[in-house]
């Protein structure tokens, strides 16, 4: 592999590990609240997360080029705060990809928490645990298969993302350029090579993930019966 | 007095409108049909549900009212529940390390007192789900102790266990209470169940409370002697053993009841639960017949039910009540009426007995 193809792993791993450990501190509370609360609000927030599923990522993409365009409020205000314009740039991938990535991560959260047994989560409030520590003590280890899930999700669409990256991230070599913007400049300039290179290295990461979710999980069930 | 609860909520077609305060140290029962608002008065006192217009005081301090609401985290009220919940990620013994990892307090009985009370030391290392229902309630029980609790609340503990898990846990419910030093309201449908444990209780009705009153009133009130699970409680003093037919002879209001009772000593106060349908009536002593206990009474009243062929039959000894179940035919043929002296014959020994408290 050549050099800038490895670069565009180590963007690739970056993005997707960044992604995900900012969806673990947004979505997590996101997916608590949606699976707790009985406000109105709820209604319309739950399709508005969902809504990256449905539309095409090149819609999404579109929509967040001119949010990031320096003419735009947030463009405006990333760029007084950091100096930088955020549209074509890693932080805007990031961004990006936060709003895409975040159904699969917090629908399955969302299902976990909704399935704790509420009748669990009282006794331990009459035990004398406060909300925190029924939340960090029973809730999440109860709901660890829902995380697992939602971090390989989370994690592996980022890897796979390619029509938001293309809209607001451009083609730079060494700031924006992902795997599979690299596979797509390889199948262009007809290197089938490095193609199969790279499309073979996402099939087999991608089973591998697949093969260790499903490890675990069997693992679990089995130690919860005995 | 130590706990007041007052409520008045309106659920659409539902309304709960309760007043009352419950004694110190007693044990409760909240009795009546499932729907009547039973769960909802015991989940309101735990503070597991925040509602308006609810009043809940507990040794002065106030729990609720219109601006204050201590979170049931905060209460420190052990609550056992319908349905076992033990954390399905921890051992037995994990789960009473949960409990006792967060209790403020360590008067009340120990971790090892516990275990031993309710038999629960070679459970400790296992699953909930390799448990059975009874041994899991059992657990969640010591569970709920382990946190030391100020005021134990009970929502049907017994409702999700089979009748054979049932009678042997009701004994342990028995030990646990006599050895408490707290108030304990439990929830129940049986009134097997509410004689077997309660001191005094509140029969509840569509949100009200239609009846509150000692156990020994309440099993011969009407709405106690309607099925024909009806049985009697009397008070007794333990008089004598009699070692060589291994009986203990208790004194009804003067008059000998020989009980088959291991475990209580001379001047014990008990309380005997005298099942209706184990009483029959005669009008002369029988000298020669097995059954040992004949207690000279007077009929009160006669209860008949139209389409029942049993008659319901109140019989007073001194001020305590007794109930005998007998056919309608036997009243006419014995032509038994109000205000005579009768003799009540009690079938069997094994009547069930426990501390007066």
């Amino acid at each position: 592999m050549t050099d800038p193809d490895l670069l565009s792993l180590w963007i690739t791993i970056k993005l997707a590990g960044i992604t995900t450990l900012c969806l673990i501190l947004i979505g997590t509370p996101l997916a608590w609240w949606l699976s707790r609360s009985k406000s109105m609000l709820r209604n319309l927030v739950e399709p508005l997360v969902a809504l990256p599923i449905v539309l095409p990522p090149t819609v999404v993409g579109f929509y967040l080029l001119i949010a990031f365009s320096p003419n735009s409020l947030p463009g405006e205000l990333w760029q007084s705060a950091t100096g930088s314009q955020l549209a074509f740039s890693f932080a805007g991938l990031v961004v990006g990809s936060i709003i895409y990535s975040l159904p699969f991560y917090v629908q399955p959260l969302h299902i976990a928490f909704s399935s704790l047994q509420q009748e669990l989560m009282e006794a331990a409030s009459t035990l004398g645990a406060g909300p925190w520590d029924r939340f960090f003590n029973l809730a999440v280890p109860l709901s660890r298969r829902g995380f697992v899930i939602a971090i390989c999700l989370a994690f592996a669409h980022t890897v796979g993302e390619f029509g938001i990256v293309l809209m607001i991230g451009g083609n730079i070599p060494d700031e924006t350029r992902v795997l599979s913007i690299a596979l797509f400049d390889h199948v262009e300039a007809l290197d089938y090579d490095r193609a199969h290179l790279l499309a073979g290295g996402l099939l087999v990461f991608s089973f591998i993930l697949l093969l260790i979710l499903y490890a675990v999980d069997r693992h679990w069930q089995q130690q919860r019966r005995v | 007095m130590t706990l007041g609860i007052q409520c008045k909520i309106n659920r659409g077609n539902f309304l709960l409108d309760v007043d009352t305060e419950l004694p110190d140290r007693e044990v409760s029962a909240l009795f009546g049909a499932s729907g009547s608002g039973k769960t909802s008065i015991l989940r309101l006192i735990a503070g597991l549900d925040q509602e308006a217009g609810v009043k809940v005081s507990f040794n002065g301090q106030t729990w609720q009212d219109e601006t204050n609401f201590v979170p049931a985290h905060e209460r420190r009220v052990g609550y056992v529940f319908q349905h076992i919940n033990l954390f399905p990620n921890m051992s037995a013994g994990g789960n009473l390390d949960y409990a006792e990892k967060r209790t403020h307090s360590n008067h009340g009985l120990s971790r090892q007192e516990i275990v031993e009370v309710l038999d629960i030391g070679p459970l400790l290392e296992k699953v909930p789900t390799h448990l059975s229902g009874g041994e899991q309630q059992r657990v969640a029980i010591a569970r709920s102790l382990l946190s030391h609790p100020q005021l134990l609340l009970m929502d049907e503990p017994l409702g999700s266990v089979d009748q054979a898990a049932k009678n042997r846990i009701l004994p342990y419910l028995q030990r646990v209470h006599q050895l408490l030093d707290i108030p304990v309201v439990f929830v129940s449908h049986s009134l097997d169940e509410v004689l077997y444990l309660a001191d005094n209780v509140l029969e509840i009705s569509e949100g009200r409370i239609v009846q509150h009153a000692p156990v020994i009133e309440f099993s011969t009130s009407e709405s106690a002697t309607a099925g024909s699970d009806a049985a009697a409680i009397v008070r007794c003093a333990v008089e004598a053993l009699d070692e060589q037919y291994s009986l203990t002879q208790l004194n009804l209001e003067g008059q000998p009841l020989m009980v088959s009772a291991p475990g209580f000593a001379k001047g014990d106060q008990v309380r005997v639960k005298i099942p209706a349908r184990d009483v029959s009536v005669s009008r002369e002593r029988s000298l020669s017949s097995s059954i040992l206990n004949v207690i000279e009474c007077r009929i009160t009243s006669m209860t008949q039910v139209k389409g029942d062929p049993t008659s319901l039959i109140r019989l007073t000894t001194g001020d305590q009540t007794l109930l005998a179940r007998v056919t309608r035919k036997s009243v006419d043929d014995l032509s038994l009426k109000e205000g005579e002296s009768v003799f009540a014959q009690i079938k069997g020994v094994a009547l069930m007995i426990d501390y007066e408290r």
